[in-house]
């Protein structure tokens, strides 16, 4: 019964924080406004320039806008955190939940991006997508690795002067692994190889993530301990 | 250096030849004294048959015109036999895939390939580096190119280790000491990718490639390029230790699986990789290993002193910042 009342517990703190940030940017909507026009802009410009698509472009364009779409969301999220109250943070809060709650927060957004991105290439462009759950599934776990890697790098940016162009120098070399794999995965989901060795990409995809969460989570309470 | 290759064939015309007929090849040959001894023998080789040259017509030290005559077939079966020139000077230099034979419908005359007889061959006793076709010359790049990038690796996991103890111990010792190490090893994977691609250029025809170890190689230096960029931008001296030490792990993790997973999922043209040979049982000739590793402990040493007098710089800029 213990167990189960401190896991309500966690789960409500998670939640909470979840809510803090979610409550924080529909508040003011300058930052998810500019991640918009970022993506309907760009999409708009590719339609433009290509006209028409083949499928390898398709799924360029598609994760170089995720990739920036993210560095601009990451560093608008954290941005909000200063670093004079990282030690406030660190005492009022448990800091492994609010690790967690903050990538929960950043799966959560860059779900929701990669789900705008897909519907708005798909509108623009007639989608070159073959197998839904493989791109879904491909998707999810790229999402997932990417947002250990831009939760941990965000808060390191909250502590530089300039941080959105530091955020962005430590985000785009660190996530190419992430993406290389991605766009193997995601060339499966286009049906333009086949392979039947996709579930090693796959596993690959799941260990780079759940490594780069393992080491944020380790590597946690150095970024507060001043 | 100066230690000499083993004598090879660099190259034999023509290309094509017949079964039952005859053929002169015209090969060039490189380190080689052919027209220093009157013993030398020829073989084309295909499995453990041999046909030998009727005659051979030495020109110089380097070239000679070898005359075969090819038996007929027992089929239409295309071969392609490796060329083996011997003599008691500089011993044996093969050309594997000398030659494509190519029957000629003549089946009558069933005429057996010679066993080869290896007690007739020599053996090179002297300390020579083994000849490799396309690599040539360029084989002592070994010593240089893929020694540097095992100091280079050595010299990152003493930086990663120095990071770790810092974030431990809290000493700025630590930092400095992971900060010069990393310099080095910095400027190590850049000579690394410089020699890397020189001997791109002589053996894949290119200075860049699409090769994924070399790009993956190019992220790791941007991604440690980073760590100094981060550490610049960071103004509070306890700070900047502290972040720059948990990018620094952060950093090494994430390097595993760009230089170590992902080149092994693809083609590359590295070896290791796509089922080329690398430092494996029988890859790496002996007498090359035995400058190749004491060229890795050397350059080690090397990486060390430098991030000795890197370290020694940061104290005495600091201490003079301080007064």
């Amino acid at each position: 019964m213990n167990s189960y009342l401190y896991f309500c517990e966690v789960l409500n703190q998670l939640l909470l924080y979840f809510r803090k940030d979610l409550r924080q940017d529909t508040r003011s909507l300058a930052g998810i406004s500019s991640v918009l026009l970022f993506l309907v802009g760009s999409a708009f410009i590719a339609e433009k320039c290509f006209e028409d698509i083949h499928a390898v472009g398709w799924i360029a364009l598609f994760w170089i806008l995720y990739l920036f779409a993210a560095i601009s969301l990451t560093t608008h999220i954290f941005s909000k955190e200063r670093s004079s109250s990282g030690i406030a943070t660190y005492i009022y809060n448990k800091s492994l939940l609010f690790y967690l709650g903050k990538l929960l927060y950043m799966v959560f957004c860059l779900l929701l991006l990669g789900a705008l991105l897909t519907l708005l290439l798909s509108l623009f462009f007639d989608s070159p997508v073959q197998d839904w759950t493989y791109f879904i599934g491909c998707l999810g776990l790229t999402t997932l690795g990417l947002s250990a890697l831009l939760t941990f790098t965000g808060m390191i940016g909250g502590y530089v002067t300039g941080n959105q162009l530091a955020t962005a120098i430590m985000i785009i070399p660190l996530s190419i692994p992430f993406l290389l794999v991605a766009v193997r995965c995601s060339i499966y989901a286009l049906g333009l190889v086949v392979n039947t060795d996709m579930t090693s990409d796959f596993l690959i995809l799941t260990s780079i993530s759940i490594l780069a969460i393992g080491v944020s989570i380790l590597l946690l309470p150095f970024l507060w301990k001043a | 250096m100066i230690v000499p290759l083993k004598p090879g064939i660099l190259s034999s015309q023509p290309l094509k030849a017949q079964f039952d007929s005859s053929v002169v090849l015209e090969v060039e040959c490189y380190n080689t004294h052919l027209d220093q001894t009157s013993e030398v023998q020829a073989f084309l080789k295909h499995g453990d048959a041999v046909i030998k040259a009727n005659k051979i017509e030495i020109t110089d030290a380097t070239h000679a015109n070898l005359f075969f005559d090819l038996p007929a077939s027992q089929d239409n079966k295309q071969i392609s036999p490796t060329l083996l020139i011997d003599n008691p000077i500089d011993g044996i230099a093969i050309l594997p895939s000398a030659l494509i034979i190519t029957g000629n419908g003549n089946k009558n005359t069933l005429q057996k390939w010679a066993p080869l007889d290896i007690e007739s061959l020599h053996q090179n006793e002297n300390f020579l580096f083994p000849f490799r076709n396309v690599l040539h010359e360029t084989i002592r790049n070994t010593f240089f190119h893929v020694a540097i990038w095992f100091a280079m690796f050595i010299l990152f996991i003493v930086s990663l280790i120095h990071s770790i103890r810092y974030l431990r111990k809290g000493n700025h010792y630590h930092d400095r000491v992971a900060l010069a190490f990393t310099q080095v090893g910095i400027v190590f994977g850049l000579v690394g990718l410089a020699t890397g691609s020189v001997w791109a250029k002589y053996t894949w025809g290119a200075f860049w490639t699409s090769d994924i170890k070399l790009n993956m190689s190019a992220i790791a230096i941007l991604i440690y390029l980073a760590y100094l960029i981060l550490r610049a931008s960071i103004t509070d001296t306890d700070s900047r230790a502290r972040l720059s030490a948990a990018y620094n792990i952060f950093s090494f993790c994430m390097l595993i699986p760009l230089i170590m997973i992902v080149p092994r999922l693809t083609d590359s043209l590295h070896p290791g990789n796509g089922g080329n040979p690398a430092l494996g049982g029988e890859d790496m000739d002996n007498t090359l290993r035995m400058v190749f590793y004491p060229a890795v402990i050397g350059l080690t040493l090397l990486g060390v002193w430098l991030s000795s007098l890197s370290y020694r710089i940061h104290v005495l800029k600091e201490k003079w910042l301080s007064e």
